[in-house]
């Protein structure tokens, strides 16, 4: 029998998505501050609007909320899915109002796929938009990486028991320290500090490069910001190909490579614990898979001679193929180029690489190098139970962070998240098919939205069809939340309506 | 265990960003080193 929320669930919910858009209220005052800053009027009223609507929104939410309970492990997966639509809606309004969004849709559109990570954009005339939109856009990445949720819990929301369950709703369940309010500020230091490293080495490289020392900073930021969330906005339309600096691109390689990093794993690093880099399943997973991604598409190229020389080649392969395998979608070549230079193979082996993905618990999509290592052992253990005498008990290990026993029930769910981003990937691919678009260009596009990537092959454009727009975003948000937080939702909605 | 600042807590964590980069490197040096001998076989 499915039960019916009770009105003290609709409560405990409405006040916990009430505080994080409150949360994004107040993120709202760093463009704010950023467009006063720059005498930019028009798009500081945005803000002022943007914000009075989620303070309104956030506060009254709150108020009407009432209510002393604490949060069930249902109430944490919805809370984290609603909240992120909530969230999508009141901050598209700076977009919408800036008069660079072809409609509200469009700017719902970018700010999902800010909030994701993701990367793919509708803006128009990017290279033109005030400093405050672009503070937002990336700003807004930034906080997703991070997750809006481990915002909320570093700001608003005392650590109470609840508190872990809104944590693990949005796909993080890591607990870097024993309280997560603790873990939620170690992510905190981890990002604050490659934030600051990050910007001053990108900013010094532009002031190298040419760009005046305020550009040169500011772009430095948004950059750091695109690569470390794995997010993939950049302040210019050519993307990171726009520097056309091959240090440049080495810095955004790092931090964005770090970016898709486990914060467990980074914890460990910074805890002097570096035999996890050599032992991490994660970490073992991602060089493999990086490794045949990176070689097939270079072979791919190669075969093709798109390039002049190793050294051009191994530039733009490494570049593209570990940007897609990140999920960050920062790019050096031009998106039509993906089809027109780069052909099928380079084209799959990036699309393969995309799908599985980064680390689990970091900022990156995907299907998680943790869950591609577990299915690997899983089978290498029936492989070995096979070949092992009958009476032979075969008992399988993996490391992550501490050593770990291969139970099926970890299988299991590996399986079922595994299945689930399949399922996405070849919806959308087919959806495109349907609209028209080649298989390998729907496939590719299709993967890159719902492993929150932001490479796009040129499909992504405001002239796409509006089903698709509606698709993307949908898969973006599923993809993110790692689909358990949206099918409870789903499921939430199903029990008001049918439930007794 | 707690999140720790001081000299030497900042020493580490320098440490643990220079090996994240490092990583980085020896993935960047493999895949130069395919880009090599894929042009040398293929062209």
């Amino acid at each position: 029998m499915i039960i019916r929320p009770r009105k003290d669930d609709h409560l405990i919910v409405g006040k916990y998505i009430g505080k994080i858009v409150t949360g994004i209220g107040l993120l709202m005052v760093v463009p704010l501050v950023t467009s006063l800053a720059f005498a930019e009027w028009d798009t500081a009223l945005d803000f002022v609007i943007g914000i009075g609507a989620c303070m309104g929104f956030g506060f009254g939410l709150q108020t009407i909320c009432r209510t002393k309970k604490d949060l069930r492990w249902g109430h944490g997966l919805v809370v984290a899915s609603g909240s992120w639509i909530a969230a999508t809606v009141l901050g598209a309004l700076p977009h919408w109002l800036s008069g660079h969004e072809g409609s509200y849709l469009d700017a719902m559109f970018d700010i999902m796929s800010g909030y994701t990570t993701t990367g793919l954009y509708l803006i128009q005339d990017l290279d033109h938009i005030s400093y405050g939109l672009n503070m937002w856009r990336h700003l807004l990445t930034y906080a997703g990486g991070q997750g809006i949720v481990v915002i909320a819990l570093t700001f608003l929301v005392k650590g109470t028991a609840g508190a872990y369950k809104l944590y693990v709703g949005e796909g993080k369940d890591e607990r870097l320290l024993p309280n997560v309010v603790g873990t939620a500020r170690a992510i905190w230091l981890v990002s604050l500090t490659w934030l600051g490293i990050g910007t001053a080495a990108l900013a010094v490289t532009g002031l190298a490069l040419g760009q005046e020392p305020v550009r040169a900073l500011l772009h430095g930021l948004w950059v750091f910001m695109g690569a470390w969330s794995t997010g993939g906005f950049a302040p210019q339309s050519y993307n990171t190909m726009w520097f056309h600096s091959p240090v440049y691109e080495a810095l955004c390689i790092i931090i964005f490579v770090a970016g898709s990093f486990n914060f467990a794993l980074h914890w460990a690093l910074w805890q002097g614990d570096r035999k996890e880099l050599r032992r991490n399943i994660e970490i073992a997973s991602f060089t493999a898979t990086a490794f045949i991604a990176v070689s097939v598409a270079t072979f791919g190229l190669s075969h093709l001679g798109v390039y002049p020389d190793a050294v051009n080649l191994f530039r733009k392969a490494f570049y593209q193929v570990m940007s897609g395998h990140t999920t960050t979608g920062f790019s050096t070549i031009y998106s039509r180029a993906f089809v027109t230079q780069w052909g099928p193979i380079a084209m799959l082996a990036t699309t393969v690489a995309m799908a599985i993905g980064a680390s689990a618990c970091s900022t990156g999509g995907g299907i998680k190098g943790i869950r591609i290592g577990v299915l690997t052992k899983a089978y290498l253990q029936d492989v070995r139970r096979m070949i092992s005498p009958d009476s032979a008990v075969v008992v399988g290990r993996y490391h992550h962070i501490r050593d770990m026993m291969l139970e099926d029930r970890v299988v299991r769910t590996a399986l079922m998240i595994t299945m689930a981003y399949v399922t996405a990937y070849a919806v959308l691919t087919v959806l495109g098919v349907l609209l028209g678009y080649d298989f390998t260009q729907a496939a590719f596009e299709g993967v890159s939205a719902a492993s929150n990537t932001g490479l796009s092959c040129g499909i992504t454009s405001p002239a796409m069809p509006t089903v698709l727009k509606w698709a993307y975003m949908v898969a973006m948000w599923m993809g993110r939340l790692e689909f358990m937080s949206v099918l409870a939702l789903f499921g939430h909605l199903y029990a008001i309506v049918r439930g007794k | 265990m707690k999140v720790q600042a001081g000299p030497r807590k900042a020493c580490q964590y320098a440490i643990a960003i220079l090996v994240e980069a490092a990583y980085v490197l020896v993935m960047a040096g493999l895949a130069l080193l395919v880009a090599v001998i894929a042009e040398a076989i293929l062209r």
